[in-house]
């Protein structure tokens, strides 16, 4: 045998292979089914391309794309500036600076059905006025009558505060390590050469961090890109359809009307639609690099 | 020793071999084993513990608190396990999906209960309701209630655990300081308690300051789906408003009418109770638009269903506190009165009929002691324990499926609207037709939860204001003849069942 070692990963691949491959295929050949248990607990047939043509032809899934869009890509981008600022000023030895970065993190580590629970309290502007409604009316910024997570115009920035909340300290702890891993002759050298502290951060750590902050940037966003338990506890989806993202309206289909074949296409068109927007983000990200 | 080379290739096809091996197997497995037989034994074994997974709305607490009542008659133990609304569907499908023996006893929302006797996924009960029906007694449960929880084409599938009603709260306190008429709860005096009048006492109430609180006239739950379509088609087929063309009577037509005239004239009237309600209802699920009433103590008038009789008489939920219209742990009916609910005099009366029952799945293993905790938890005697109970929550349960219980002085001594409560659930003939039913309100079809999701999206966009009433509800019906016609529900070619009140009651005297 010329690759002996072949014959000690083949367990391993069989059993990857199985529980990745099974469920994609699984999905994928109930996408081309009739199968809605509110019909029938057993599939009806082969129906081509029905369940796909359906979703493509429901305005409520151009709306949930629509939404999710809106809701991943202006989060993500708020958290990592954010997260990036936080690191710079954390990136420096002061007492206590160990029990200050395990609290900051306590945020990611809170389930995110809680933590839009929490939100829903904090928001709330009827029974009991939350604290956010009642620090801006104190500091003068009036909030909506129907409250903020109540309203059209702001319901999902209601929820995009509940996701920077939790995901802003995952980019500056994550970014804090890649700021503390530059080597220090870089930044020996960059002092002797008379650099000032932001010529150091623009020219030298920053560089030394944008495949991080790359990498960072794509994994939030297809976190945020199949948001839904934030989406749940604090809105349901609405107003309306305001707050439906792709995520939501997939569990609704699958978990609540449990319509499998539609519930399957609609899992291969997020798919397929996440693959393309990474895909050409990797194409812009890293042009010309290998990663 | 001498290794046989294996050449890549075939080292491939031995693990797609391998692999096509082990999904053939589970798929065969999971296809051919049959769900677990019925055992053959009688009667229920002492020692035995049975899985009852329900939801935690209010009955589930005072039955938590007295299931080693429970244990110690019969020495069956119970591992209840309470989850959410929307996990419960969910654990219950996968359970039946899966072939689970998991589940012992299922705690089944009305809109399940045909979906799942049509899958085979719950057994029906009309035999172990013959074989026990001294102790069932099933002339004792409501009809309505029978037929609008448990009943589908012709069998009993699940007994009532905490039924529920929709009927009128208003606050005593502003009705005198206001010189306002109460509503009425006497059927002979209610000839004239329209929806108009209703609003009009809305309207005088809303924006009045009583006793240093500024009061909203009405409440309304706006949060779409299940919420807002739970409260806003009692006022739709109170106003003459039907899902479909037939049905629950044979023969079945699912041609939807959400855009009937009547439904928009409903909705308009609903949208008007909106604007004398807190700006925020508009995303209020159940929970929150009773917390007003209650909790808050600011609303002057609403209807919803009767749980929050009691519910608001605490300042949260399951609490020991009592809130505005609580006191020593009891109701506080000076405070706060229940009433009938209000009519269109053009149209024939229908109240809305919900709520909980418990079922057996078809794959558990235990169906004799799940059996047994069914009958105990119905029971007329488990059910007054229930309503006495003061844990974890004081007096925070009366929603008897049981006749007789509802004239127990004992229990209307703290429950004084329980006469009021089970007229609701009865219905009348004269002066005018109610018709207390589930099924008229909120078909009870397979393909209920879908359109309800549709439905109660365009409800909350009309509501809302971004879209106009007929707007919100000619889409709505659009989107749901779409889906019942890629469903096979029109044109309907399976058999219908004349699923009528009269055919119930008429298989509760068989079973009886």
């Amino acid at each position: 045998m010329k690759r002996p070692y072949l014959f000690f990963i083949f367990p391993s691949f069989i059993f990857l292979f199985i529980l990745i491959a099974y469920p994609l295929i699984f999905s994928l050949y109930y996408s081309f089914q009739f199968w809605n248990l509110a019909t029938s607990h057993e599939p009806q047939g082969f129906i081509g391309l029905t369940n796909y043509l359906t979703l493509l032809n429901d305005p409520r899934v151009l709306n949930a794309i629509i939404v999710t869009i809106m809701l991943a890509v202006p989060t993500t981008m708020i958290e990592l500036l954010l997260g990036l600022g936080i690191a710079v000023l954390l990136d420096r030895d002061f007492k206590g600076i160990g029990i200050f970065r395990a609290i900051f993190i306590i945020p990611t580590a809170v389930a995110p059905v809680i933590a839009g629970l929490i939100f829903r309290f904090m928001f709330y502007q009827g029974l009991g006025t939350g604290i956010i409604p009642y620090i801006l009316h104190i500091i003068g910024i009036g909030t909506p009558e129907r409250g903020i997570l109540g309203d059209q115009q702001t319901a999902l920035i209601g929820i995009a505060v509940t996701m920077i909340w939790r995901w802003t300290p995952f980019f500056a702890i994550t970014l804090l390590a890649g700021l503390q891993s530059v080597p220090n002759e870089l930044l020996d050298a960059a002092k002797v050469d008379g650099a000032s502290r932001y010529q150091i951060f623009r020219h030298v750590k920053l560089p030394h961090l944008r495949k991080l902050i790359a990498i960072v940037f794509i994994i939030c966003f297809m976190m945020h890109f199949n948001a839904y338990d934030e989406v749940f506890a604090e809105t349901r989806g609405g107003p309306g359809e305001a707050t439906t993202t792709l995520s939501y309206l997939l569990y609704w289909e699958g978990l609540v009307y449990y319509n499998i074949g539609l519930s399957a296409a609609m899992t291969w068109l997020i798919a397929i639609l996440l693959i393309i927007i990474v895909n050409i983000y990797f194409k812009f990200a890293f042009k010309g690099e290998k990663i | 020793m001498s290794m046989k080379k294996i050449s890549r290739r075939k080292l491939i096809y031995a693990g797609i071999g391998a692999a096509a091996a082990v999904a053939a197997g589970s798929l065969a497995y999971y296809t051919l084993t049959p769900p677990t037989a019925p055992r053959t034994t009688t009667g229920p074994r002492p020692g035995t513990t049975i899985t009852v997974l329900s939801i935690q709305d209010p009955f589930y607490f005072p039955m938590e608190t007295l299931v080693e009542n429970f244990e110690k008659e019969t020495g069956i133990k119970v591992n209840l396990q309470a989850v959410a609304y929307d996990e419960l569907h969910a654990k219950l499908v996968n359970s039946f999906l899966a072939k689970s023996p998991g589940i012992d006893v299922a705690c089944i929302d009305q809109m399940w209960v045909a979906q799942y006797a049509d899958s085979g996924w719950i057994v029906p009960l009309d035999e172990y309701i013959e074989r026990d029906k001294k102790e069932v007694n099933m002339m004792d449960f409501i009809p309505s209630v029978i037929h609008s929880l448990c009943e589908w084409r012709g069998k009993i599938w699940s007994l009532p655990v905490a039924p529920y009603a929709q009927g009128v709260l208003y606050r005593v306190d502003v009705f005198d300081e206001l010189g306002l008429e109460y509503p009425p709860t006497d059927v002979n005096k209610s000839a004239d308690w329209t929806w108009d009048k209703y609003y009009n006492l809305v309207k005088q109430i809303n924006g009045k300051t009583v006793g240093g609180t500024k009061f909203y006239g009405t409440v309304i739950c706006g949060a779409q789906p299940a919420p807002i379509v739970h409260m806003y088609t009692q006022l739709g087929a109170s106003n003459g408003a039907r899902w479909f063309k037939s049905f629950p009577e044979a023969p079945w037509d699912f041609e939807p009418l959400l855009n009937s005239s009547d439904n928009l004239a409903a909705l308009e009237l609903y949208k008007k109770f909106y604007n004398e309600s807190p700006p925020e209802s508009i995303n209020y699920l159940w929970f929150d638009a009773g917390m007003q009433f209650g909790m808050k103590g600011n609303i002057g008038l609403m209807y919803w269903w009767t749980p929050y009789f009691y519910l608001v008489t605490k300042a949260g939920y399951m609490v020991k506190e009592d809130s505005v219209l609580g006191i020593n742990g009891k109701p506080n009916y000076d405070k706060y009165r229940c009433a009938l609910l209000p009519r269109n005099p053009a149209k024939t009366q229908v109240i809305s009929v919900g709520g909980w029952s418990f079922g057996i799945p078809t794959y558990s293993a235990n169906k004799e002691e799940a059996w047994e905790f069914i009958k105990w938890v119905t029971s007329a005697k488990t059910q007054k324990e229930m309503g006495l109970c003061l844990e974890p929550s004081p007096y925070q349960f009366a929603d008897f499926p049981r006749k007789s219980l509802y004239a127990d002085t004992q229990l209307q001594q703290i429950y004084p609207w329980l006469p009021l409560q089970l007229k609701l659930f009865e219905g009348w003939e004269t002066p005018y037709k109610a018709i207390p039913s589930g099924k008229i309100v909120r078909p009870t079809v397979p393909i209920y939860v879908t359109l309800e999701g549709i439905y109660g999206l365009y409800l909350n966009k009309a509501v809302a204001g971004e879209m106009s009433p007929k707007e919100a509800l000619d889409t709505a019906n659009s989107f749901a003849k779409s889906i019942l016609e890629r469903n096979f529900y029109i044109p309907y070619k399976a058999e219908s069942y004349n699923d009528t009140l009269e055919n119930c009651i008429e298989i509760m005297k068989k079973l009886s």
